[in-house]
């Protein structure tokens, strides 16, 4: 044969073997290309159209670099005490084991109508010990309690008994009562990748926590934990996400595991007032604390028809 | 000649690019690699067996009846080697029956197990050839095995616990036949000791007579260290905070889990909510899949008990139970189940190593031990009575850890072991001066 004719054969054994090579390259560049993130969320939008479940919260932002951060119970000092004792119009007392703060104030602070959350914070900054840590949380009308949460590494830990400013609320849109918990300083653990607000949206739905004609009316960033142990101290909050459904209902997503949790309010708030407020207050009113007394009596008030039948 | 030259130069270029496509897809793979890393951590494991049904659901005794006398094997290795081999005889001709007031019969075989389960897992345990599957709510501690002297085969009855139904089978087999058969011919070897049944107890419990020498042995033994529990509990390991609580004692937390390492055992606890959709797969299987999954029967471990949501397995060494009974308990694996999730998980992480030494130990008569259980309060709430080893974790001069299994009495109330009390100073006198 002649070296020509080998050339040639060769030219068209070489133009096989790349066309089969690029065909290749190019199906395997279209697998990985895709990352498995972006496969979930197209099959989540055809889901939520499917349920026709709408989606009218900002959803684009850019997902803040949050890490899980870990933190232990503050207790309040003496000094802290006399300084808020200092201030007109407001007594205050601490708990036995310095975690609870309890504040009367001599005459009830009346809540305008209409309030704005920027507002409300700013009626109650001048009486509050760290006010500027505390962000509104949530009114809750069922109890008639006023919650604000504590806010680490610049976001809320959402409904958490030992980060909350709690105000108590008569029928008269006043305040009479508060109590503070704080969490102390944060310690911020390794990194780690967070999901993006459509995966924690498609988790809630997996959850059957989403149905039908629904709307996803706002999502929110901020911490959560499940574990409240309390002899431990440590609590370890996990970057979440709040989910609001339909302006009324709040879920807490997980942002790094999706962990899905409804976000119960009054539940909450009367397991919290029952199994721990309350008892620290009862301890003090054996010590004769007038205001434990009658802080104790109002909450004894709110909460007694939700309270858990006993069995 | 100039088409020659241009020929050359296609092919140079085919087989540039041909290499330069090979190259690009091997490339493309090492993007890849970083998140095979992440999997590995998965692959923890405690270094257990793979277990079956079958493993998990072994007798505590066999007992064999005749004459109104009891008797069983003097050594249990042999009533479980017995235990196997019935487990491949085939089970034929299955049927449901109603009971009958009296279960009468002349020589049989009661094989006891520790707890009840549904019938249904015999499927598993013996060589049925239909399925028992009967009633959801047929639930078995034991069965019988009666030789039928007239048509020589052998009859296999399941009664449920409450009494009220039996499913019955037959073993078609002279061979089988006869090897139960000689059992009962030679009853009178010391291969056997006679039993009694203990009157009064919520089920029939049939201890030996004689009292007998057992030994106790001190174990080496390993403990699994933390990281490995660590990363066969908590998925992503970089979100999890540690802290050690109490010296020795190590804290592994996230927002919804919490995992304690302490005293060579660990209690591991998931708050997380999950609305799966319920299955029906029953917990033992979950559970059983779920200790697989990490190889977590790193030892002879038994079903103890189980709920609808919880489950636990103990420890046997020798063919006798192992008893613990501390805050960790080293003798057990207990997991609790919620929505088909693990949300409760405590377990022993020592596997014992070799023996150092072993020494003997008089046990009290079987005699001694009814009149206990009779002299108690509690003897209608008493399901069971063994012989168990005691567990402790001592250390020697050398500030070693070793383990102690000691042998003695136990009885069985409400899934808790305690040992059996002594009786007192008057009814031994008693006892042995009337014996």
């Amino acid at each position: 044969m002649q070296w020509s004719h080998i050339k040639t054969l060769f030219i068209l054994s070489f133009l096989v073997l790349n066309i089969y090579l690029l065909f290749q390259f190019i199906s395997k560049q279209q697998d990985m290309n895709i990352p498995e993130l972006e496969v979930a969320d197209m099959n989540l939008d055809e889901e939520l159209e499917q349920e026709r479940i709408t989606v009218s919260a900002d959803v684009h932002f850019e997902i803040p670099d949050l890490s899980y951060i870990s933190s232990s119970q503050k207790e309040f000092s003496r000094t802290e005490i006399s300084e808020l004792n200092d201030i007109d119009d407001i007594n205050a007392v601490r708990s036995k084991d310095n975690q609870l703060l309890a504040v009367e104030f001599s005459s009830p602070l009346e809540i305008p109508e209409d309030i704005e959350p920027g507002a409300l914070s700013e009626l109650v900054r001048p009486y509050v010990l760290n006010a500027s840590e505390f962000s509104f949380g949530t009114w809750n009308r069922d109890l008639n309690i006023i919650v604000f949460y504590q806010n680490k590494e610049g976001y809320p830990i959402y409904l958490n008994q030992h980060a909350m400013l709690t105000f108590y609320v008569n029928d008269d849109r006043e305040i009479t009562h508060y109590t503070q918990t704080m969490v102390g300083d944060a310690d911020v653990q390794e990194s780690t990748s967070l999901n993006a607000p459509m995966i924690a949206i498609g988790s809630l739905l997996h959850n059957r926590y989403l149905n039908s004609e629904e709307d996803v009316s706002n999502v929110e960033f901020g911490y959560y934990s499940r574990i409240e142990d309390e002899g431990e101290g440590t609590q370890v909050f996990a970057p979440t996400y709040k989910i609001t459904v339909d302006d009324e209902n709040d879920y807490f997503v997980n942002a790094a595991e999706s962990f899905t949790y409804p976000g119960n309010y009054t539940g909450y708030l009367v397991k919290m007032l029952e199994e721990n407020y309350l008892r620290k207050l009862y301890v003090m009113l054996a010590e004769d604390s007038r205001i434990a007394d009658d802080l104790s009596s109002m909450i004894e008030d709110k909460i007694e028809p939700y309270r858990s039948e006993p069995e | 000649m100039k088409l020659e030259t241009a020929k050359s130069l296609l092919l140079i270029i085919l087989i540039g690019t041909s290499l330069i496509l090979t190259f690009g897809m091997w490339n493309y793979r090492a993007e890849y690699e970083p998140l095979n890393d992440v999997e590995s951590i998965d692959e923890a494991d405690l270094g257990g067996e793979t277990k079956d049904v079958d493993d998990v659901i072994k007798p505590n005794n066999i007992v064999f009846k005749m004459n109104g006398q009891f008797f069983s094997y003097a050594n249990p290795a042999d009533s479980m080697q017995l235990f196997e081999d019935i487990q491949r005889w085939k089970l034929t001709d299955i049927q449901n029956r109603a009971a009958e007031d009296d279960r009468e019969s002349g020589a049989e075989a009661e094989i006891i197990f520790p707890t009840e389960v549904p019938l249904s897992l015999f499927d598993s345990i013996l060589n049925v050839d239909n399925t028992l599957r009967s009633n959801t709510n047929f639930y078995v501690d034991r069965f019988y095995i009666a030789l039928n002297e007239e048509t020589g085969v052998l009859q296999v009855q399941f009664v449920s616990t409450d009494g009220e139904e039996v499913v019955e089978g037959t073993i078609h087999s002279t061979e089988h036949y006869e090897r139960l058969l000689s059992i009962f011919n030679e009853l009178d070897d010391e291969a056997y000791e006679e039993r009694e049944l203990i009157s009064g107890t919520a089920k029939d419990i049939y201890i030996p007579i004689e009292a007998k020498s057992m030994k106790s042995f001190t174990y080496t033994f390993d403990t699994t260290d933390a990281v490995t529990i660590r990363n066969i509990m908590f998925t992503n390991p970089n979100v999890v905070n540690i802290s050690e609580s109490a010296p020795g004692s190590i804290m592994y937390r996230t927002d919804n889990r919490q995992l304690n390492i302490s005293n060579h055992g660990m209690r591991f606890i998931d708050v997380a909510e999950r609305n799966n959709e319920p299955t029906d797969t029953n917990v033992l299987r979950q559970s059983m899949e779920k200790i697989n999954e990490h190889k977590g029967f790193t030892d002879d471990y038994r079903l103890e008990s189980f709920t609808e949501d919880s489950i636990a397995y103990r420890l046997y060494r020798f063919q006798y139970p192992v008893v613990n009974n501390s805050y960790m308990d080293l003798s057990m694996i207990y997991q609790e189940w919620q929505n088909d999730q693990l949300s409760e998980y405590n377990r022993s992480l020592i596997s014992l190593d070799t023996v150092i030494n072993t020494s003997s130990k008089e046990l009290r008569s079987g005699n001694e031990i009814i009149l206990s259980i009779q002299q108690g309060e509690n003897a209608a709430d008493i399901d069971d009575v063994q012989i168990a080893y005691r567990l402790t974790i001592g250390s020697n001069e050398n500030g070693e850890d070793y383990v102690l299994l000691e042998p003695n009495w136990y009885q069985r109330i409400d899934n808790s072991w305690s040992t059996v009390p002594e009786i007192n100073a008057d009814t031994q006198q008693n006892l042995e001066g009337g014996s």
